[in-house]
């Protein structure tokens, strides 16, 4: 048996004439176990530092859940399984795998959402198994957080954290009805958090929007009601709060206002590195830092993307001076001793480049960070990511072809995605990104000629997966149907889940079901095997511009067991280094004339499409971009 | 244009075993998209002087530490072959390879600001430590310290060493110490 002790809270004495109070936050699955919680992180020293609180503490329940189910499974079931859920692959697998804990359930086989799951393919023979541990686990961490007696527990939920959360706040509040619940994070934000406080009696408080100031103030109206005062007028004062009154559910409207990022404090990651070392389960994983050096997203603001919902209802971008971000960081690493470094951030703030991430260079250490950017990032803005120990990124690549980029409003067109790839294939990091298509517009004249150049492409990073565009909440596509995805209600597998407990889903969920958008299903299947020969045959492929006295070679080792070598002489060398940018033919021409190339336009025309035949260029409409790795360019 | 087909460079650049590239030469070989390098002469590593021998092992881990093979012909003579196994192997006239290829680095070092992370999967299973030791952590973590003659060391470094070596992280090669854990860092400096 597991046992599911809380970690010894820290007393935090605050002079102050109201009843202290003993407040828990709490991290449920399908949080990642490998980094804490950045929300939690980040609102306990604002928690700690209010008068009204004697004691704080945080509570990586997702890291006991790891360790209870491996425990429980004779250790067949572990980190690796709990990871396939977390990141969200199959919607709604997270929140079944808790649904015992929060309803009457019948054996995972019986409910509705296996039978739609096994239909479209989920493997969940190890969810199943954990299935079988969710109302053990909640009920046993339940009863031992009634025993440490908390006067408020909080938690936060995004994507998978809904039914774990809903579930321990249930068990906690038929235990010790006293104990304050409050529910917070993404998923809470605009109608879904009063759909939840409307849905689940047991919720005391929803927090919708940013958590800093209306926590703090939360607990002010709290530490009032324990010293007997109304606190009716100053629960009516938080801004997005849902509270109750009379048993009825109140909404406060949002304020609109955003949280200054100079009010946001450093994040303390002490809990999670205390529970983390105690995680058997987690040994093999490396732990990392996490940290938050902007919000929103400064692209969205001019252009939101189409299918992205991410930001919620707050895009304005805002970010911390680089110098306070290299404090955090430097910190953090000395303090528990992680040289990975995870940027939370939807989008890089480009100051960045010139200040924060050379500073972390010259740190002499041996750091491994990711970032989130955007893919028109040139060679040298790659390279000083790179210096400064940027290993990984989360680019906003999602397709290849520029006419269905431009229908998703990335701002990025094929040909520069492609040089992207080829760009990080040189210097080693590692992007992670999804070809992501069903856009309403699309046709297949836009992907036939994709399609037709994979395999030229197979020595670039493949992407990870490459499912049909989702139709989520706060998307352009959610609120303007006029864009042409058509919503046909909250997602299946998610209804599924929630049974009759919910009045109306459509305010509650994040993703919903649409109508099939883009290129039919056989067209689909036709790019998803091209997709596929590229993940297949993407280990040990190479495809490398060489340089030699008076030329390039191109060495030519995509495909295994043939090796090809292309020499360039001087003139196509520099032609060839003229297309590491992308261009089009008639400006390479004007390019090639003023350095005084002896190739004419028609030769130049001859020899790219030659080199296209070759599989040597990416040809994107009427752009051109070379593919071989390995040169520099500026 | 002109098209070859086979091996005529490949993606190994050829390398006289004799010359000792720079961690900045070797980020520089990675970006340029080379797998590695091949030494233009075998090397009897037991008939080599101490130094030449262990600044060749130091060199393969080196190389690890960006992302390049080593492809050489040699044997280890007389010198124990076993610490170093996890590095790139010595291929006999057949081209055979004394030890299996590793996929990825088997023994690896990240330096922190006052601590060394070492991952070792030499046993199959993950073995992580850290170490404090500011000395240790240098040994470790600078190139020019990391392969050195016992006379050119100091009382307290002799002394890490030896600790180190205890923990198979540092293996003599004669009167000459090596260090084993790969600083791998990505194409970077």
């Amino acid at each position: 048996m597991t046992s599911v002790s809380l970690p010894h809270p820290r007393p935090r004495h605050r002079a102050g004439p109201l009843r202290p109070r003993r407040v828990l936050l709490v991290c449920m699955p399908w949080a990642s176990v490998d980094m804490p919680s950045l929300a939690l992180s980040t609102l306990v020293p604002l928690v700690a530092e209010h008068d009204g609180v004697s004691e704080v503490d945080v509570l990586y329940a997702n890291l006991r859940w790891v360790e209870y189910v491996h425990e429980h499974t004779s250790g067949t079931i572990g980190e690796r399984d709990y990871n396939v859920i977390a990141r969200g692959d199959f919607t709604g697998m997270g929140e079944w795998v808790f649904s015992p804990a929060l309803y009457p359930t019948p054996a995972p086989e019986d409910t509705p959402f296996h039978a739609l799951a096994r239909e479209q393919g989920a493997d969940l023979e190890a969810p199943a198994r954990m299935f079988g541990c969710s109302r053990g686990f909640v009920d046993e961490l339940a009863r031992e957080i009634v025993r440490s007696g908390p006067d408020v527990v909080g938690l936060t939920t995004t994507f998978d954290q809904n039914i774990a959360s809903l579930a321990l706040a249930k068990r906690i509040k038929e235990l010790a009805p006293h104990v304050v619940t409050v529910l917070g994070g993404a998923n809470c934000d605009g109608s879904q958090g009063a759909a939840l406080h409307r849905a689940f009696g047991f919720l005391d408080h929803v927090v919708r929007g940013e958590a800093e100031l209306v926590l703090v103030e939360l607990l002010d109206a709290l530490a009032a009601q324990a010293a007997g005062e109304d606190v009716a007028p100053l629960l009516k004062g938080i801004s997005g709060l849902c509270w109750r009154e009379g048993g009825r559910s109140v909404v406060n409207p949002l304020s609109g206002a955003m949280v200054p990022m100079a009010r946001v404090p450093a994040p303390r990651f002490d809990e999670y590195f205390a529970e983390f070392h105690r995680t058997r389960a987690c040994r093999d994983v490396l732990p990392k830092i996490c940290v938050e050096g902007g919000r929103g997203c400064w692209w969205g603001e001019k252009h939101h993307c189409t299918f992205c919902g991410l930001n919620g209802s707050l895009m304005t971008h805002r970010s911390k001076p680089p110098e306070r971000m290299l404090e955090e960081i430097v910190s953090a690493v000395r303090e528990h001793r992680a040289l990975d470094v995870v940027f939370a951030d939807n989008i890089l703030d480009m100051g960045y480049l010139d200040s924060l991430i050379p500073d972390l260079g010259d740190t002499g250490w041996d750091l491994r960070l990711f970032f989130e950017v955007k893919s028109n990032l040139g060679y040298r803005q790659l390279r000083a990511l790179a210096d400064g120990g940027v290993t990984q990124i989360q680019p906003g690549i999602e397709n290849l072809s520029s006419r269905v980029l431009k229908l998703m409003r990335k701002g990025v067109q094929g040909w520069q995605n492609v040089r992207f790839l080829r760009d990080c294939r040189s210097l080693a990091i590692f992007p992670s990104w999804n070809f992501l298509y069903g856009f309403p517009g699309e046709t297949w004249d836009d992907y036939a000629p994709i399609v037709a150049q994979l395999p030229n492409l197979v020595h670039l990073f493949p992407p990870d997966a490459w499912p049909r565009v989702r139709l989520t909440r706060f998307s352009p596509y959610f609120d303007d149907p006029g864009l042409g995805m058509v919503n046909e209600g909250p997602s299946g597998l998610l209804s599924s889940i929630y049974q009759e407990s919910v009045d109306d889903l459509s305010d509650l969920v994040y993703v919903f079901d649409s109508a099939p958008a883009g290129i039919g299903r056989a067209e689909g299947e036709e790019l998803v095997a091209g997709l596929t020969a590229w993940n297949d045959g993407h280990p040990g492929a190479r495809l490398v511009a060489v340089e030699r006295p008076g030329g390039l070679s191109v060495v030519d080792e995509r495909v295994r067991g043939r090796r090809r070598e292309f020499e360039l002489t001087g003139a196509e060398g520099l032609l060839y280094r003229d297309l590491l940018k992308g261009r089009t033919l008639a400006a390479l021409a004007k390019r090639a004339a003023a350095a005084g190339s002896p190739l004419g336009g028609a030769e130049q025309a001859e020899v790219v499409a030659g080199w296209v035949d070759a599989g040597l260029v990416f040809r994107d409409g009427e752009h051109h971009v070379a593919l071989a790795t390995g040169l520099e360019w500026a | 244009m002109t098209a070859v087909v086979g091996d005529r460079r490949g993606l190994f650049r050829l390398l006289d075993p004799s010359t000792r590239p720079s961690r900045a030469e070797l980020v520089a070989l990675a970006r340029s998209g080379m797998r590695g390098v091949r030494l233009t002469e075998a090397l009897d590593l037991g008939a080599l002087p101490t130094r030449a021998a262990a600044e060749h092992l130091a060199f393969l881990r080196e190389a690890a530490g960006v992302g390049l093979h080593v492809l050489w012909r040699g044997r280890f003579g007389d010198l124990d072959h076993r610490p170093f196994r996890h590095l790139d192997p010595p291929r006999d006239a057949e081209g055979r390879a004394l030890w299996p290829v590793a996929p990825a680095p088997l023994l690896t070092v990240r330096r922190g600001p006052d601590f060394a992370l070492v991952d070792d999967r030499r046993g199959g299973a993950l073995s992580r430590t850290y170490l404090d030791d500011p000395v240790e952590v240098d040994l470790l973590s600078d190139t020019a310290r990391s392969c050195a003659a016992e006379a050119d060391l100091g009382a307290a470094e002799r002394d890490a060493v030896r600790r180190l070596a205890s923990l198979s992280l540092f293996a003599p090669v004669r009167d000459a110490w090596v260090a084993l854990p790969v600083r791998f860092r990505y194409a970077r400096t």
